[in-house]
């Protein structure tokens, strides 16, 4: 990738002739300029909070008395690791992403391989799948609570109508998180039919065509072919999703604040809890830095499976 | 069925209209199961629009008398009140315009920084130039989540706090905006940098008259997914923004949702109003909008 970019400096270089040391003096300059802005703003904002955050989550700091922080070692990550709350938040926001993100990258394949048939009105469908995707979290959030309802909700109206028993959705600890996975499939999944359905153009016809002439069947194409041609869009959807899912934030805190009984409290809504609301910066620092972590855990792991044959 | 890959329909099709005279007919007739599932589908995925703008138009005690049947569906008795109510229990248009000034200013200020570093990285050759892209590169993985409280602490040091500053500034350079366009760049024709410059164009120059003309798909997807994230965000707002004044419409429609849970058809002409602008920028640019979601996959 860079190889060109060489090759054309070194030219407009030769070019030049014998002002070939301003030149590159001039260009130094010029480039160093340019990316100063955004240098400038990184490091700022993305730069130093990270490294802060591992240095806060080694202290005792506390918004309301930063002067008083003193360094106190691992003792954030032991008192974290202790915590039954921490636990909980974790194994809920692993719930969350162990069934979401399997079912929504599911449904997004579904999705796509309906849309990528030549039929009459594909867009229309396509606009109509990917149409929550505009929505904000806040505003779908706000609709689906009022769906949930238990008293005067629609779905408990529609089982009523239906003949079957009313449910309890957000107001109980085994079903509110179930009722708000189903809520953020339906918001995101459009989101990565769209990225497969890219993919599945990307598939040349070619290897069709030849499997056809071979005698292979619809499902032994589909298995054959689109499967593995898709993988690297898969390994993206899959990643990208996951590490979504690791961040539920806002669903919780619009419909359930993280009940009842800590039932849906997740890692970020405890870090925010924690961190905003109790003031507890040292404790909530020691849990941002094991989510990041997490995230760079996972993205690591990507970088081993998908194959880099592109870029 | 609803699986098949598109040259099996084809290849039937294509059969049968050598055999019969009917073929369209027939081949409607096989579509048929296939447009059943989208359809049913479409409802699945509609119905909390179709609730949502219907809602907003009734009062609020049919809205939930309405819930059992078809009705929920359909503004009756018809009642836009709601949307004036709205405005009159919170001030929506300060938050809009809130929202508006935050999301086009770090969309503007964003499109320039971001651009001209791109552009830097993949024009020109200055010293550095690798080690700071591959430092960029590897920021990529930083989660905000994971960051948020130190920023807060900063913005909180800057005296930031209730300000615009703190919801534009530490959005303008961002990481991967940088790499798309860094990408697109490379993609372009190198004889026209090249010539200009030997023209004697400076740098600047061709980034203005040259490059930047030429990067309109670019611009829009960074401006579309820029524009997605700063006018839906609602994590950053909660934390930095306690003032009424400074509200976003996002942070102003959980409360009002927080405050008035009994108001749905108030609470629902808030929902549309703050969700129109999105829908209406998705519904004109849907080319772009695709395509960029399609692009930040591809590149990955």
């Amino acid at each position: 990738m860079a190889a060109p970019t060489i090759a054309r400096g070194e030219r407009a270089r030769a070019g030049a002739g014998g002002r070939r040391g301003s030149l590159r003096g001039q260009e130094d300059l010029a480039g160093w300029l340019f990316v100063l802005p955004a240098t400038v703003l990184l490091g700022a904002f993305l730069v130093w909070p990270t490294v802060r955050s591992f240095w806060l989550s080694f202290t005792d700091y506390r918004v309301l008395a930063p002067d008083d922080a003193r360094f106190i070692g691992v003792a954030n990550y032991r008192d974290l690791l202790g915590d039954s709350n921490f636990w909980q938040a974790v194994r809920n926001t692993a719930y969350f992403a162990v069934v979401v993100v399997p079912v929504q990258t599911a449904a997004a394949l579904g999705l796509a391989l309906l849309l990528n048939q030549k039929i009459p009105l594909r867009s229309f469908f396509r606009t109509v799948f990917f149409s929550p995707v505009v929505l904000s979290m806040v505003v779908v959030a706000v609709l689906w609570s009022y769906f949930y309802n238990p008293s005067q909700g629609m779905f408990n109206e529609i089982l009523e109508n239906l003949g079957l028993p009313r449910q309890r959705f957000l107001t109980s600890d085994t079903q509110a998180m179930p009722a708000i996975m189903v809520m953020s499939v339906w918001q995101g999944v459009g989101f990565q039919m769209v990225i497969y359905l890219a993919g599945l153009q990307a598939i040349p016809q070619y290897l069709y065509e030849a499997a056809a002439v071979d005698g292979a069947n619809a499902w032994q194409r589909f298995v054959g072919i689109t499967i593995p041609q898709l993988r690297r869009t898969t390994f993206f959807i899959v990643v990208v999703s996951t590490i979504l899912a690791l961040k539920l934030f806002t669903q919780v805190f619009v419909m359930t604040k993280g009940g009842p009984f800590g039932s849906t409290r997740t890692i970020i809504y405890m870090l925010w809890e924690e961190g905003l609301n109790f003031r507890n910066t040292g404790y909530s620092s020691a849990m941002a830095v094991l989510f990041f972590l997490l995230v760079l855990a996972i993205t690591l792991i990507q970088r081993r499976f998908v194959p880099q044959d592109e870029d | 069925m609803a699986t098949q890959p598109i040259e099996t329909l084809e290849a039937g099709t294509w059969r049968r209209e050598r055999t019969a005279g009917g073929a369209r007919h027939r081949r409607v007739l096989a579509q048929l199961p296939t447009y059943l599932i989208l359809l049913l589908l479409s409802l699945l995925f509609l119905f909390p629009w179709l609730f949502m703008f219907a809602s907003s138009l009734k009062p609020s005690g049919r809205v939930l008398a309405d819930v059992g049947s078809a009705l929920a569906f359909w503004p009756t008795p018809f009642r836009p009140e709601n949307y004036q109510d709205v405005f009159a229990r919170v001030p929506l248009e300060r938050y809009l315009l809130n929202s508006f000034f935050v999301t086009t200013a770090t969309l503007v200020c964003g499109v320039f920084v971001n651009s001209l570093a791109a552009y830097a990285f993949a024009i020109m050759r200055f010293r550095g130039s690798d080690i700071l892209f591959a430092l960029f590169v590897s920021l990529l993985i930083v989660p905000f989540e994971a960051i948020f409280l130190p920023l807060f602490l900063t913005v909180n040091a800057l005296g930031w706090l209730n300000s615009y500053q703190a919801l534009i500034v530490p959005f303008v350079a961002n990481v991967l905006y940088i790499f798309l366009f860094r990408q697109f760049f490379l993609g372009l024709p190198r004889d026209l940098v090249e010539s200009a410059r030997i023209d004697g164009a400076s740098y600047f120059r061709i980034y203005r008259t040259i490059v930047m003309p030429l990067s309109v798909p670019i611009v829009s997807t960074v401006a579309i997914l820029e524009f997605l994230a700063r006018w839906n965000d609602f994590f950053w707002p909660l934390i930095t923004i306690t003032d009424d004044d400074k509200y976003t419409a996002q942070l102003g429609l959980a409360f009002l949702f927080g405050g008035e849970r009994t108001q749905w058809g108030i609470v629902m002409a808030g929902t549309v109003v703050i969700s129109l602008p999105l829908l209406v920028v998705f519904l004109l640019f849907q080319r772009f909008f695709v395509q960029s979601v399609a692009t930040t996959g591809m590149k990955n």
